[in-house]
């Protein structure tokens, strides 16, 4: 019973996740078309990149609206846990970059290619946000 | 910080839910506040004070 107080969703919560559904599902498509538009085109023909890399960034910026509208209108005590989390997954996701910079200054290891390092990235923001919040959230179930 | 919310919530009748929607906050902060592992910003303890007509310091106490 104290496990499914966890997964109980604020009613801000559950509206910022019906407004999330169409960038969530625009997302993957985003991604298939910027693997077409790399496969069928060359470097000199930056157009159809440089659309896809504003067509992403457009996509991250709604996302991010909406989730900055969330933590307008969700109380106190959710704004804490998501301002907490959030703040220790940008530290610590930014204490790995710079390991992973510094590293490649002093000619230890090589930087991941540009791929990897994102995925590498986004990948550690994401556990480590949600390892926090599910931990937040359970402190104060 | 102790507070007395669970005995004025339950002698209105009130579930945590109805509190919660009461004061515009989740049900999480509710049973946060009840247990004391939250305190509350000094607007929604108004609000609280106001809701159940008492003042702030005969709902929470001060424990310095």
């Amino acid at each position: 019973m104290a496990l499914l107080t966890l997964f109980e969703l604020s009613p801000a919560m559950r509206r910022y996740l019906r407004r999330s559904v169409w960038p969530l599902l625009l997302a993957p498509v985003l991604g298939v078309a910027a693997g077409w538009v790399l496969a069928n085109t060359t470097v000199e023909q930056s157009a159809p990149r440089l659309a896809v890399v504003a067509v992403s960034v457009a996509l991250l910026l709604w996302m991010f609206i909406d989730y900055l509208r969330f933590l307008r209108e969700c109380d106190e005590l959710e704004r804490r846990i998501e301002i907490l989390s959030l703040a220790m997954a940008t530290g610590l996701t930014a204490l790995l970059g710079i390991a992973l910079i510094l590293l490649e200054l002093m000619a230890l290891k090589p930087l991941p290619e540009a791929r990897m390092l994102l995925a590498d990235i986004g990948l550690c923001f994401v556990v480590v946000y949600a390892l926090l919040r599910l931990g937040l959230m359970w402190r104060y179930r | 910080m102790n507070n007395h919310l669970r005995e004025l919530r339950e002698q209105q009748g009130w579930s945590q839910a109805a509190l919660a929607e009461r004061l515009d906050v989740s049900r999480q902060t509710v049973n946060a506040l009840e247990t004391g592992k939250y305190d509350p910003s000094l607007p929604l303890a108004f609000r609280i004070a106001r809701l159940f007509g008492q003042s702030i310091e005969s709902i929470f106490i001060d424990e310095a």
